[in-house]
Order: structure tokens, then sequence, then C-alpha cells
């Protein structure tokens, strides 16, 4: 997994619950302790996974809506460190129709070891999209948050729901975006 | 140290470690970059080599393209350059024969458009109806045969015209033999082609008399010989020359003479039928075949007719001409070698009918025994020539005397001919030839200048002699024989009185009137005139009434049988009376005996001449004998005798 998910979750517990909480998070998370991430670099999935465990058990809050605001703070962050990622976009809707056929392919050539999810997007029709989310890494909560982030970034109210569509949850999930309002720009 | 600050050590250790990390990844990433851009600056140098390569690459092409296309340009203007010289006009056809291209001079030499041209379509119909059938079968066996095809064609003008035209073209197919179209090119030879036709008139057709020539008479007569040899159809030749043409020529000039070869030429074809065939071969002489005749009988009538026919009056330059011509006639047989034998068989019979039709006209048919006479005479003539050139030829010399007195009158030239094979000649062994061959000419002309010389010889001997020459009659009637004459009188300073010019009888009936007007030439040029073998020929009284004559020389024949034939002394006496009673001087010929001398005495014919006077001699014994004979006479007048002496 791709470093800057790392940087970015440390930071994320940094500001919402201090020094303290983030450096008891990382010296009892049991990762090596000559660890540094870097935001370029590549590290193994389950020191993520480590890292929410230890948040979770020092924070007390819910894995999934840990995932869920940290995706939303993640969305916001991707956007402050590659600010063409979301130019050429005017709105969600149009950014999520193009997330699979042309954003996933430019960070495929930015980072080619990266393992992106399959992120499927049909318009329904002018104000509704669907959805569909695949990955191993189960991570459907997470992208959730990115969604959440994404209506944030483009300041436009949408109504989302969820369905899992894989017994393993956040597996493979089917969102459906209908817009409520649209953004100002 | 607190827990605190412990903390924030290790975050500090961390960050610090992140920070070393991050500037290892910045290193590995600079040197990544330093290296790739290392290789892209090769494969940019790769690539910039690669461009040049291919920019020079197409330089050249682009060069070679320019070159190309000024090289087609070029070619384009020499094409156009080339049509315009050559005044050709290209055109393409597409396989099922529509036109498809024109160029644009056609315009300049149809009249048509290209375009116009183009949208008819077609152009067999501007093609000649009678040329469509011809132009068709050449193109296609071309086509067949997959070589380039020329004919000649005539094709309509815009303005209706017609004119002939030369098309060549080609039939270009594709690799697997499949016509893809016929281009060529079409020129106008309009003018050639007339010119042609006139050359061809001209090379097959007689200008003047607008009858076939000999070239054409030639391949007729070679027709003709096939033509019997496969189908048995018998044919004979004739030649027809005309007698008297050269005498036309000379006295009525060639404008008339012209007029009578149209003349014989427009009866020889209005007398024939129509698969007969007549040309002219040259000159005064006319060839004709006549188809199937076998009957000798028959060809003799159209000789007949045609003679005749011939013989009618020409009206030319206000006078009126007769014409005679001798027929040569060889008919074709399985013998016949070809159509050169033939020729010459029909040319000794015409030699043949001149000879024993002597300026009357007249027609032979080829015997086999002619070809060994044209030997002989061959033979003859090329000995003559020789003679002349080696000065074979000599003169001898007949005293001619005055019966009354004995005195000497003058002397007759006779020719003699010193062959180194045959010994002295007669001029009968050869005149009869040179007159036929034409030597007579050089060989009169030798004689007068001969003459001429001899008396100014025996006048620086004191002798003043007055010399007989024959004249033949061909001589008589080529060229200006007096002119000759008195340019050599004058030459030689002779007096002309000295010079006595015998002329048959055969010359004054051929042209009468072109006969007078000589004989009053020389008699106004003070040449004497003597009519040789008299009562041989015609004998016409009105001749001797109308002609300038000073003296009747009366034949041989008749004094030879004067002592023996009632029939020859009548003869001889009514010549004798005759001369007298028109003041003219008469001469007997070949006195040989007293009786025969005394007889002509008694009769009153003044001259004699003979053996019994004295035999020819040459030039130099005449000074003796007129010494010897003058002083017999002296002796005889003294003593009063009247009669003649003999030498």
């Amino acid at each position: 997994m791709k470093g800057v998910i790392f940087t970015e979750f440390l930071d994320y517990i940094e500001s919402q619950y201090g020094i303290p909480v983030s450096d008891q998070i990382i010296t009892t998370s049991g990762i090596p302790e000559d660890r540094v991430y870097i935001a370029s670099g590549t590290y193994p999935f389950g020191e993520l996974q480590q890292l929410i465990g230890c948040t979770h058990a020092a924070t007390g809050m819910p894995v999934p809506e840990l995932l869920s605001n940290f995706g939303c703070h993640m969305f916001a962050a991707l956007i402050r460190r590659f600010p063409s990622l979301a130019d050429g976009w005017e709105d969600v809707y149009s950014l999520l129709l193009d997330v699979d056929r042309k954003i996933h392919v430019e960070v495929g050539k930015l980072f080619p070891e990266a393992e992106l999810p399959l992120i499927k997007a049909d318009a329904v029709d002018d104000d509704t999209i669907r959805l569909e989310y695949r990955s191993p890494r189960r991570l459907a909560d997470f992208a959730e948050g990115m969604l959440r982030g994404c209506f944030q970034h483009f300041g436009e109210d949408f109504a989302l729901s969820r369905r899992e569509l894989d017994s393993q949850t956040g597996q493979h999930a089917e969102f459906i975006l209908t817009r409520r309002s649209r953004g100002a720009s | 140290m607190s827990s605190r600050e412990a903390m924030y050590a290790r975050k500090a250790e961390r960050e610090r470690r992140a920070r070393l990390e991050a500037e290892r990844v910045i290193d590995s990433k600079s040197l990544q970059i330093y290296e790739m851009n290392n290789h892209l600056m090769k494969v940019n140098e790769s690539l910039d080599r690669r461009i040049r390569e291919r920019t020079r690459e197409l330089e050249q092409a682009h060069a070679q393209v320019l070159s190309a296309a000024a090289e087609l340009a070029e070619a384009n203007q020499r094409f156009e350059l080339v049509l315009k010289a050559s005044r050709a006009s290209v055109w393409e056809v597409s396989p099922d024969g529509a036109l498809v291209y024109s160029s644009p001079n056609i315009e300049q030499v149809l009249g048509f458009r290209p375009e116009d041209m183009v949208a008819q379509g077609s152009y067999l119909g501007l093609i000649h109806p009678d040329d469509r059938r011809r132009l068709r079968r050449t193109v296609i066996a071309a086509l067949d045969t997959c070589q380039p095809f020329e004919v000649e064609c005539r094709i309509r003008r815009i303005d209706g015209e017609y004119r002939w035209f030369r098309v060549s073209g080609y039939g270009d197919r594709n690799a697997e033999g499949k016509l893809q179209r016929m281009v060529g090119a079409m020129i106008d030879v309009d003018a050639q082609v007339h010119h042609a036709e006139v050359i061809q008139r001209m090379a097959t057709v007689d200008y003047l008399t607008d009858i076939p020539n000999r070239c054409s008479f030639n391949k007729q007569l070679q027709r003709a010989i096939e033509d019997a040899r496969k189908f048995g159809e018998p044919f004979v030749l004739m030649l027809i020359d005309l007698d008297n043409f050269k005498e036309v020529n000379d006295t009525l000039g060639h404008g008339a003479g012209d007029v009578v070869l149209k003349e014989v030429a427009r009866r020889l074809t209005d007398n024939l039928k129509g698969y007969d065939y007549a040309a002219r071969l040259g000159g005064d002489e006319f060839g004709v075949i006549l188809r199937n005749v076998t009957d000798r009988r028959h060809v003799i009538a159209i000789c007949n007719q045609l003679l005749y026919m011939l013989r009618k009056p020409v009206a030319c330059n206000g006078s009126s001409v007769e014409v005679y011509a001798s027929i040569g006639i060889t008919e074709y047989d399985l013998s016949t070698e070809d159509a050169e034998s033939m020729l010459m068989q029909a040319d000794m019979a015409m030699y043949a009918a001149k000879r024993r039709h002597l300026r009357e006209g007249g027609c032979e048919f080829y015997d086999e025994s002619f070809g060994s006479d044209m030997l002989r005479r061959r033979h003859l003539e090329q000995a003559m020539k020789k003679g002349i050139a080696d000065n074979e030829f000599c003169l001898h010399y007949q005293p001619q005397s005055c019966l009354a007195t004995g005195e000497l009158i003058g002397v007759e030239a006779l020719l003699r001919w010193n062959n180194p094979l045959q010994g002295l000649m007669l001029p009968s062994a050869f005149i009869g030839a040179a007159e036929e061959n034409g030597l007579i000419i050089p060989l009169g002309e030798w004689v007068i200048r001969k003459v001429c010389e001899d008396i100014l010889h025996w006048r620086q001997q004191g002798l003043n002699v007055r010399v007989a020459v024959n004249l033949s009659p061909v001589q008589f009637n080529h060229g200006d024989i007096a002119d000759y004459l008195r340019q050599q009188v004058i030459r030689h300073n002779i007096d002309p009185g000295l010079i006595e010019l015998e002329i048959t009888e055969s010359v004054l009936v051929s042209n009468i009137d072109w006969t007078k007007s000589v004989l009053e030439i020389l008699n106004e040029n003070g040449f004497r005139i003597s009519l040789d073998d008299f009562g041989s020929g015609y004998s016409s009284l009105t001749y001797l009434h109308q002609l300038p004559i000073d003296m009747i020389k009366i034949d041989r024949s008749f004094v030879e049988d004067l002592m023996n034939d009632e029939q020859s002394r009548i003869i001889t006496r009514s010549i004798i009376n005759l001369a007298n009673s028109l003041g003219l001087e008469v001469l007997a010929e070949g006195v040989e005996s007293w009786q025969q001398l005394n007889y002509l005495l008694q009769e009153g014919c003044h001259y004699a001449q003979g053996y019994l006077i004295a035999r020819p001699m040459q030039s130099h014994q005449l000074a003796d004998w007129i010494t010897e004979h003058r002083s017999e006479y002296l002796a005889r007048r003294k003593s009063g005798t009247q009669t003649l002496s003999l030498a």
C-alpha cells in the first residue's frame, strides 16, 4: 500500500487525538521501531490494519466510522497534494464517472506498484450515479468516506445509500448517490 | 528524561528517520531520473539521428520528386513540342472502342474541339466509309499479334472535307495480357497521299500522251505472259515505231512532234479493243499487246487497220503530217522465255519491217532468222564504230566525163572500208546497217570533210575538180545538212559549186516539202544537186519540175541492158529526152562499152561514168590520170576525133 495512506493516517490521528495518542498507537502497534513512512514509499497493508486496530483500542472509535472519517480526510489530502487531480471536473457527478477510466489510469502511471480498487460508476440519470466498489482489502468504509470528502470538495449535497454485494463486508459494495443540490462552483 | 520528553524524542527520531528515508528515496529517484535522463538523452540522440536520417531521406525523396516533376514537366513540354513539330494528334481509345482522350491540337487538324471529339464517343463515324473495314481489320490484326499498327485512311473534318491521315496505335495490355486501352497518333498526310498519287501516275502514265508508259507496259506484258502460261491465253506483242517522226520534229518543231505523238496515242487506243493494251515506250515508239488472237491474218488485219488510221493526216502548226509506222510483231509461244526476250523479238521484227517497207510503213512478224541477223548487225555496228575511230574508211573517186568532148567534168566520191578482217568493203555491205544504227551521220560527215580536204589538196596541185557526194536519206533528214555543208566549205575555203550532192528518189518521196526546202537552201548556197539512180524508183516528173536539180543520173541497170533490151533503150531515151526538155544535165552510170557510149551520145546524153572511162581510184592517183587523160584528149582534139578516149 502506498505510503501516502500511512503518512496521512498518522497525521489524521495526530490532528484528531494529539501527539501522545499518536505516539501511543505507533509504539503499541507492534510495527518495527525503525519503520518510517514516507508518502512515496510502499508498505504492507497489514501494518495499516495494525495501526487502525490500535487506534480503535486507544480511542474507542468504531473502525467503520474511523475508516469513513479518514476517507473523508484522505480525499481532501489528495486534492491538497495533487491539485491537478480534480482539475477538469466541475462536479461530483462528472468526476466519479471518470474515476476508473481516467483517474485510476493516471495514478497507475504515477505509481505502477499501487493496488487500486475497482471502481465502476454508471449514470442512472442526470442526478443519480450507481457506483460499485470491489477490493480484497474490504475498505468500502474508506471509499464511502472518500465519497463524502468529494461531496465536500465540490460543495454538493448527495444522498448516499450503500448496499453490500458480498458476504464479506466492505469487499464488494454498491453505492447509490443521488444529488440533492448542485454546488456553487 | 520525562515520558513527555521521551515521546517527543521518539517523534523527532521518527521524523528524522522519515526525512532521511525521504532523502534516500529522493536520492534514489534522482539517480533514477538522472539515469532515465541519460537514457532519454541517448534515446533523444538516437531519435535526432533517425530524424536527421529520415529528414535526409525525405530531402532526397523530395529532391527526387522535384527532379521527377521537372523531368515530367520537361517531358510534357517536349511532348507538346513534338506534337507541334510533327503536327500529330494523340488519341486514346478504351477497350470497348470509345474515344476517351484527344490532344488539344485536334482542333487545328479536324476543327473539332477535343471535348467534342470525346463526347462523340466513337471516332468511327468520322472515318470514310470506304476505309472503315480496312482500318478495323488492321487494328484487330495488330491487337491479335500485340503489334503496333499503322494505316492510312480518310477522316472527315468539321467542314465535311475528308483528308488522308496516317493513323498509328498500340494496344496497352496489363500483366495478365488484358487490353487496357489503345493509344496512338494521327498525322495529316493528305498532301503526301496526293503527291504519291501524282508520282504513281507519273511512274505509270506517259505524261505527254496520257497512255501507259514503258514501266506499265512491262508489267502488263509480264502479266500477259503469266496468264498465257497459266490459262493458255495467247497474245501478241507489237512494237510500233514512227518512220518519219524525226522529220516532223526537225521541220515543224517539237510542239508539232508532241501533237503527232498525242494523236498517234489516241488513234492507237481508239482502234484497240477493251482488253488490248497500248503504251508509249519512249520517243516515237509504242507498244501494243493484243489478247486472245492466234490467227496471223487477224493480226495483220489489225496492223493494217492501225497503219491506215495512223497514216491519216495529222494537222499541226498549219501543216498536214502523214505518219508512217513500222510494226514489229511477235507471238507468245511456249518457248518464250520472258518479257525481255519478247521485246527483243518484236524489236528485231520492227527493224525488219523498217528495212522491208522503207519509209512507207508496214508490219513484220518475228522470224528466228532475225536473231542471227540482229547479231550480225550488232557485230557490224561495233566494227564500224571501231573503223571510224581507227580511220579504216577511205574515199575512192570515179571520174565523170563529157560524152561529146571527153573532158573530165568531175568525179564521184565512193566510200570504201578497209576492214581488217574482210578486206576492202563496198558501201552495199555496210551503208544499210549504218543507216539503221545511226552511224551514217558521223560517217557521212567524215565523207564531206574528207572530200573538202581532197578538193583542197587537188587545188594545191592546180586541179579544180568537182566532186559528187552521195547523201543518204537518213543523213539528208538528220539535223541541218545544209548548215553542215556550208560550214565545211567555208572552213576549207572551197567553192560550193565544186560539190555536187547526189540524192536518191527515196529522199524525195518521204516529205516533199522538207526536201524541197533543204534542196533550195543548198542550191542558194551554190551546191549542185543531182538525182541519183533515176528510173529505178518512183521517178515522179513532178519532183523534177519542182526541185532545184542540176543533173539526172540514169540508173546503171538501164545502161547495162542498153544493147540487148529494147525496153531499157526506150526508158533511157525517155529519161534523156525528159532531162533535155527540162533543161537538166543528164549522166549515164555504169558505162562499160563503146556501144553503150555511142548510143548514149547519139541519144543526147551529156555525161558518162563507168569502167569504160575510169575505174574508181584513190585521190593521189587522180592527178596522174587527169594529166594523162588531158594529153590524150588534146591529141584527139587536134586530130579531130570527137569520141571519148579511154583512160
